[in-house]
């Protein structure tokens, strides 16, 4: 069973957010635009969960020529099975997308 | 957005770069990269937030704390070794013979204490406190229980009690760091 103790409400909203698109590789502009998390939030949440192995991260290149290549995120089985089992307790209170915080 | 802030922009994030711990540095490669595609508007908050996560990601870091409490350590050790060679100093005025010995015995075991701990790291520390600490603390009991009390065995005792503070303060410094960095190594 996927390990939950501990877990921060940012980091529970992270997890929704990322299990909204669970096949899809999400970037960390797109994730703050979802979650309402800062740059200086969410990247080391992002660093921890991919150490604790529920995110897998990988560099994608940008469609637009000229632009740098862009590092896409996605839950791995392990976060799936820690998203869904926050999901089934907390759904009712998650709150996505309510704009920028430092 | 003005050439200036962007510049300013650019700035933050190649500090941020500079702060990263040398393991997260690729985080902040995608974090340089990521900024090419945020907004104009957003993307001094995103340099800040950048900044941000390098100084948390540095201060968090077992080798950040490992080589502070290292540092801390061996000043400490130093200043405490200095002291006690002013105080034989003081004592070698006043003829008091083993007060003498026992400052300048103590500032050398502070400045070998001093030495380890540069050249071997906190663990080493760790193991050249433990038996001192009993010694002093069997020297201590022996004073306080064998001996008459008497101006001198007081001043003998204070002395030794002192010398147990400090190194106990030492310990503290030297297992919380070497505990942080078990955990963070159970972590990683």
């Amino acid at each position: 069973m996927a390990r939950r103790s501990n877990i921060s409400k940012q980091t529970r909203t992270a997890l929704l957010a990322l299990l909204e698109r669970p096949q899809d590789w999400c970037y960390g502009y797109e994730l703050m635009e979802w979650t309402g998390l800062a740059s200086g939030t969410l990247y080391p949440m992002l660093i921890r969960l991919c150490d604790q192995g529920n995110l897998e991260a990988r560099w994608v290149p940008s469609p637009h020529e000229g632009r740098p290549a862009r590092h896409a995120y996605r839950l791995t089985p392990s976060g799936l099975a820690l998203a869904r089992t926050i999901k089934a307790d907390e759904v009712p209170h998650a709150n996505l997308g309510k704009g920028f915080a430092l | 957005m003005t050439r200036r802030r962007e510049t300013n922009v650019q700035r933050l994030v190649a500090l941020a770069f500079k702060i990263a711990p040398p393991e997260r540095r690729s985080w902040f490669e995608a974090m340089a990269a990521e900024l090419d595609h945020v907004p104009k508007a957003a993307r001094m908050h995103f340099a800040v937030g950048c900044l941000l996560a390098a100084c948390r990601q540095r201060l968090g870091s077992s080798q950040f704390l490992q080589t502070a409490a290292s540092n801390v350590l061996i000043v400490g050790a130093m200043l405490w070794a200095a002291l006690n060679i002013r105080f034989a100093g003081r004592m070698s005025v006043s003829d008091a013979l083993i007060l003498e010995a026992y400052g300048y015995c103590t500032a050398l075991l502070f400045l070998i204490g001093a030495v380890v701990t540069a050249r071997l790291g906190n663990r080493a520390t760790i193991s050249l406190i433990a038996p001192l600490i009993l010694v002093l603390t069997a020297t201590a009991a022996f004073i306080r229980i064998g001996s008459a009390p008497t101006p001198t065995s007081h001043l003998y005792l204070a002395l030794i009690v002192e010398n147990l503070a400090v190194l106990l303060l030492a310990l503290i410094v030297a297992g919380a760091a070497a505990r942080f960095a078990t955990v963070r190594k159970g972590l990683n």
